[in-house]
């Protein structure tokens, strides 16, 4: 590690010193340039954040801390079920690892942002003195808004995930009254926009049955021209990205199904000797790998794909959706790039919460 | 420093979770701790959370809360840098002078923090829908709550159930992430949409979750906590009937309308053919004058949300009122004014390319005697 003397311009992304007043802490994404974006869904906003993490390094490091719960509770003065990590993100020059943790709950919860080094080393990032800007997601109520009580404010977008293609921020939410798909684009630095451009997107299954769902789970790929997402109802869905800036009303190219009784959790991706592959976390199914290569070959799918539940262990029918490959690894809730040599993965199982890193080549 | 047994802990008053008091100090120990800087006087006093170094028998390597260590006149308080919780137990770890780093000798202390024991006094306000009869293909229920709550509970406190086997259905709702409203009042729970959605694996493999013919009865139990920690005062359940599918379009022709008079504060309303969802009743529908302004007053959902009322807040003009309906407004199925839930492209009745959102209508003369519709 050495200190770098290069620092983010504060003014050049908008950003003043001052008590960001999060409340709680959600999704999170670094920009390449060292910003940390995390959505806070109690506020409906989303912050960017200068953590100030000025050490850079280029040395691979392996990350092997078993039972990460246990310190991280010590540190943070609660029991290890007082603590929900609610996303990771890996800082682009450093490296050392950021987690998005409520601590409490109830009246009692509070955000908490917390770096964690590679030997392991905790300390957290002060929420009330820091440079930021933040812009407000939300659809709440015009205060001008003439009706009396019929409108209360009731209705929140529920954000589950970020993240940062050429200084844009691409928000996926959730509605908590009617059941669709929002994809907004907000420039970065913020400029108040958010609310002018927000995106329907719809999937399609079986060539047949078009419909609009939240997106659980998203990330950009081949070099940012191509958006791989995932819904909650687990189709996993192709978009352009030129397509998305371009349109109001988009159709996806649903490439494969994630499994019945399942939820996607996350998705990373990263390369190997020049090929780039996604890593998909779920909640009951194994972490899948699919080849970007075969998804932009990958026709929609035409017919139900049984291939997850009913033929677990045999080969994959070729009518099953883009190929793809269970990986071992269990428990995955959370993943990150490290770097492009590695991918950090966030698992829980009965003993605890680890955080382990993968080379890229092993995976 | 040697370790002293006659150490106490205890919370500062009328301040829990801000500062443990230590007392018990012998004045040379408290003297000596004096001259220390804050780095220092955590190489001999640690403070954890009892769990995390529970059987601890050599000096831990984990870090200890971080926090400040005051010096007052005859004790030491520690402020936390994170408050301290409840429901918890912690420790003080206090360190022999002497032995080498890893080695030394510590005495340890415990103290429990203030029990969490509220009295229940959170209440169920509300189970939407209303209606006694629910589509098979019912997409969401939302549960009003009288009090701010906790986050986390809903995939254990909320179960559906069918009479007539009994069983308890699982895999049926979508609980993460949970979608509250700003105040945490309000809670909206999705059945799992790709039981719902034709041609998804999980509608492919198990079918709807609700099966027509039958009763489900919807619960949300009282291990529900609320944001202080508390239990519900009781479990509330409602018992649905599972009808057949619902799968057109929402069409405001196919609404009724009673108008009101001119010069009058009479009610507008207007009947839907099917129940709708509650929170889209809501928002979805206002009425404009015939300059374009939002007539100002207070609406409401009627019985089983089949129908809508609007009580303006000075009397009606004369002159022609437009009802304004935006396209996204659902019926229970998530079938809404411009498309249905899981369209079917094949079917050009399943979508509105230009859905009609407005039906304009002029308030009647205080010469008719019209018979408003109770809607309650």
């Amino acid at each position: 590690m050495n200190k770098n003397s290069t620092t983010v311009d504060l003014r050049k992304y908008g950003l003043e010193t001052g008590n960001t007043q999060i409340k709680s802490v959600g999704p999170m994404v670094f920009s390449p340039q060292g910003i940390l974006f995390i959505g806070d869904n109690v506020s409906a906003s989303i912050f960017a954040i200068d953590v100030s993490d000025t050490e850079s390094s280029n040395e691979k490091h392996t990350i092997d801390l078993q039972n990460i719960d246990v310190p991280l509770a010590s540190y943070l003065g609660c029991n290890k079920a007082d603590l929900l990590v609610r996303d990771i993100a890996v800082h682009p020059t450093s490296q050392n690892i950021y987690l998005a943790i409520m601590r409490g709950t109830g009246d009692e919860s509070q955000p908490v942002l917390v770096k964690v080094q590679h030997d392991g080393a905790i300390s957290s990032v002060d929420l009330s003195h820091i440079p930021f800007s933040k812009t407000v997601l939300s659809d709440a109520p015009d205060v001008n808004d003439p009706r009396i009580v019929s409108r209360d404010p009731l209705r929140t977008v529920t954000v589950t995930d970020i993240c940062y293609v050429d200084g844009i921020l691409l928000v996926a939410g959730a509605s908590n009254e009617e059941f669709s798909s929002t994809l907004r684009r907000i420039p970065f630095p913020f400029d108040g926009t958010s609310q002018r451009n927000s995106l329907e997107i719809f999937h399609v299954s079986h060539g047949k049955y078009e419909t609009a769902a939240p997106i659980r789970t998203f990330v950009p790929y081949e070099n940012n021209t191509s958006l791989l997402a995932s819904y909650t109802c687990t189709p996993v869905v192709r978009f352009s990205l030129q397509d998305l800036e371009d349109n109001t009303h988009l159709m996806g190219n649903t490439v494969a199904e994630l499994g019945a009784h399942n939820r996607p959790l996350d998705i990373v991706s990263y390369k190997v000797k020049g090929d780039e592959f996604l890593l998909i976390s779920n909640a009951n199914h194994p972490l899948t790998k699919i080849a970007c290569q075969n998804i932009d070959t990958q026709d929609s799918l035409t017919i139900p794909d049984r291939s997850l539940d009913d033929n677990r262990d045999g080969p994959l029918s070729p009518l099953s959706g883009v190929p793809r490959t269970e990986l071992p690894h269990p428990g995955v809730r959370k993943l990150a790039n490290i770097n492009g040599s590695a991918v950090l993965m966030y698992q829980e199982d009965d003993s605890g919460m680890h955080l382990r890193s993968y080379e890229t080549s092993e995976l | 420093m040697n370790v002293r047994p006659s150490l106490k802990l205890s919370w500062s008053d009328g301040q829990f979770g801000k500062f443990l008091t230590i007392s018990g100090w012998n004045e040379s120990d408290l003297d000596w701790l004096r001259l220390k800087t804050q780095v220092e006087i955590r190489e001999y006093l640690a403070v954890f959370p009892t769990q995390t170094i529970d059987g601890l028998d050599e000096r831990t390597t984990l870090q200890p809360i971080p926090g400040t260590f005051h010096m007052d006149q005859e004790s030491v308080r520690f402020e936390p840098l994170f408050p301290f919780l409840k429901d918890t137990s912690y420790s003080l770890i206090v360190y022999e002078e002497t032995g080498d780093n890893l080695n030394r000798p510590f005495e340890s202390y415990d103290i429990q923090s203030l029990p969490n024991n509220l009295e229940p006094s959170c209440e169920i306000v509300s189970i939407y829908p209303t209606a006694n009869q629910i589509p098979v293909n019912q997409l969401k229920f939302y549960v009003h709550f009288s009090e701010p709550m906790a986050e986390g509970n809903s995939s254990q406190s909320i179960t559906l159930q069918r009479t007539d086997t009994g069983e308890h259905l699982s895999n049926v709702f979508l609980h993460e992430p949970e979608l509250w409203d700003h105040e945490h009042k309000r809670l909206t729970i999705f059945l799992d949409p790709a039981r719902i959605k034709r041609g998804l694996q999980g509608n492919v493999q198990s079918g709807y979750p609700l099966v027509q013919g039958t009763a489900i009865v919807f619960t949300v139990n009282e291990n529900f906590l609320d944001a202080r920690g508390a239990k519900l005062k009781s479990s509330q359940e409602t018992t649905y009937k599972v009808g057949p599918l619902e799968r057109r379009l929402v069409e405001i022709k196919n609404w009724q309308y009673h108008y009101p008079s001119i010069d009058s504060l009479e009610p507008i309303t207007v009947e839907f053919d099917r129940p709708l969802d509650h929170a889209l009743i809501q928002r979805c529908i206002c009425i404009k004058d015939n300059s374009g302004h939002e007539v100002q007053g207070y609406s409401q959902a009627g019985s089983e949300e089949r129908s809508w009322q609007f009580f303006p807040q000075i009397p009606w003009s004369i002159g022609q009122y437009t009802i304004i309906v935006e396209d996204i407004l659902e019926d229970l199925a998530g079938n809404s004014i411009k498309r249905v839930f899981d369209r079917d492209l094949l079917d050009d009745q399943s979508v509105h390319d230009i859905p009609v959102t407005s039906h304009s209508f002029f308030p009647k003369s205080q010469k008719q005697k019209p018979v408003f519709p109770v809607v309650t």
